[in-house]
């Protein structure tokens, strides 16, 4: 088995102000499916394209944000050998029980010098809807909404990403698939368990802790537009796209849900192969890297953050 | 016209939305102290009349272009205080107002509805402990 380690991302947890308006929002216009609520009122939410129990959880708080992201191992025995290097690479490492979330096994967590809360699972049980594996159809159930196929990956705004970049390639096995260096040191990278242009990013910034976006993948730019007709039909709070990205190549739209949150639509990218070289980009050319088309950064994606 | 004459430190007074109460919209004139006015609407945002606005070369001398982020009350950058005038508060986070700006008028622009004129003046978050001002987390220009 060539992939083992950290797998890929297995789910995300946001705060939002109105859960009502959220579920909504996250079900059906993104076009996820709620698999269940928790006892203490968190929402768990899938793509019917995901065998998981949930990729998506909602927390409802007065501020909107980020709690926490999570990652799947290969293997249970994982989880102990993470711990190892994690405890020992400085950072205080704790134990969530299984069941915390339902439907979830033990998790480690810990906290990243950018101020985020990264955690690592390896058992998820499977829930409803989910792909057939025996003679599968394209889908079991139609999609709908924007047609979202699975939760694909979040950009975190925070200090010290050189520490997270170090520690993300040393203690996760992370690949830094892309980077974008300033005069005055390294503005953001884009990091890869696996073979996906990027799983999770993190860009410069002096607030611990902040979120930029969550990202749901497409399958294609006509779906991308299809999101684009759904977002002006619902008067849904768009901050730019329909574009692509040169870092990464995806084509993408940045929105955000009732509570503020920015939520992106993702489809393409290329293919990440861990003997690839990191690409790289410069102040000159960052404008190209973030939004190709426009070739330049717009005034929100510096500074507009929950 | 503002029927309004409150002081302005009295602010304007929110209240939480009525999904029951009468939603016929009714137009409003919003006024951005300083700046110049919106045509805005009771059912409409007041941030995006003033987005609207702005676009259509009604607001003067702004140092940088109004600040648009979310426009759902999450990340604060529109942060301001009503001067005068009533409306209705949806979604906000605490993050960016307290209880104690909120009962003074401070609020998101974006997360208000106007109840009648309402007048208002930008109020971005002052110096944080990181020495970083919302002001300055405007970016742009
Ligand atoms: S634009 Fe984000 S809170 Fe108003
Ligand atoms: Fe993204």
């Amino acid at each position: 088995m060539a992939h083992t380690g950290v797998l890929r991302p297995g789910f995300i947890q946001l705060r939002v102000l109105d859960m009502p308006a959220a579920i909504e929002h996250y079900t059906k216009r993104i076009g996820f499916h709620q698999v269940t609520e928790g006892p203490d009122g968190r929402v768990y939410l899938k793509a019917a394209d995901e065998f998981d129990h949930h990729s998506f959880v909602l927390r409802r708080a007065d501020a909107a944000g980020f709690d926490l992201m999570a990652f799947k191992v290969r293997e249970e025995a994982d989880l102990d050998r993470f711990e190892k290097r994690i405890v020992d690479y400085g950072y205080a490492v704790d134990h969530v029980p299984a069941g915390e979330m339902p439907g979830i096994g033990r998790r480690i967590g810990w906290t990243l010098a950018s101020g985020h809360r990264i955690e690592l699972f390896h058992h998820a049980d499977q829930s409803e809807p989910k792909p057939r594996s025996h003679n599968p159809d394209v889908w079991v159930l139609e999609p709908h909404g924007m047609r979202a196929r699975r939760f694909d990956h979040a950009l975190l705004y925070g200090p010290e990403i050189e520490t997270n970049l170090d520690f993300f390639v040393k203690v996760l096995d992370f690949s830094c698939a892309e980077r974008v260096d300033m005069p005055d040191g390294l503005l953001a990278i884009w990091l890869t368990a696996g073979m996906k242009a990027h799983d999770i990013a993190f860009v410069k910034y002096p607030e611990p802790g902040k979120f930029h976006h969550a990202a749901f993948e497409l399958e294609n730019w006509n779906d991308v537009g299809n999101a684009a007709d759904i977002l002006t039909r619902y008067d849904i709070s768009v901050d730019i796209g329909p574009t692509r990205h040169g870092i990464t190549r995806g084509q993408t739209i940045y929105f955000f849900d009732p509570s503020g949150n920015r939520n992106e639509v993702f489809a393409g990218g290329y293919t990440y192969y861990p003997d690839n070289p990191t690409r790289t980009w410069d102040a000159e050319q960052v404008g190209k890297g973030i939004f190709y088309y426009e070739r330049q950064l717009n005034d929100a994606f510096l500074s507009v953050v929950t | 016209m503002r029927t309004e004459t409150a002081e302005p430190s009295s602010g304007g007074k929110g209240r939480p939305c009525d999904p029951a109460e009468d939603r016929a919209p009714r137009r409003v004139t919003i006024t951005l102290e300083g700046h110049g006015e919106a045509i805005g609407s009771t059912e409409e945002r007041v941030l995006v009349a003033l987005e609207r606005a702005q676009a259509f070369g009604k607001l003067t001398g702004l140092t940088r272009r109004l600040p648009v982020g979310c426009r759902r009350g999450g990340c604060g950058v529109c942060r301001a205080r009503v001067i005068a005038g009533d409306y209705r508060l949806s979604a906000t986070s605490r993050a960016h107002v307290s209880q104690a700006e909120e009962d003074e008028g401070v609020v998101l622009a974006c997360a208000i509805y106007p109840l009648g004129d309402l007048t208002l003046r930008l109020e971005p978050k002052r110096l944080e402990k990181n020495g970083r001002s919302a002001e300055k987390s405007q970016g742009g220009e």
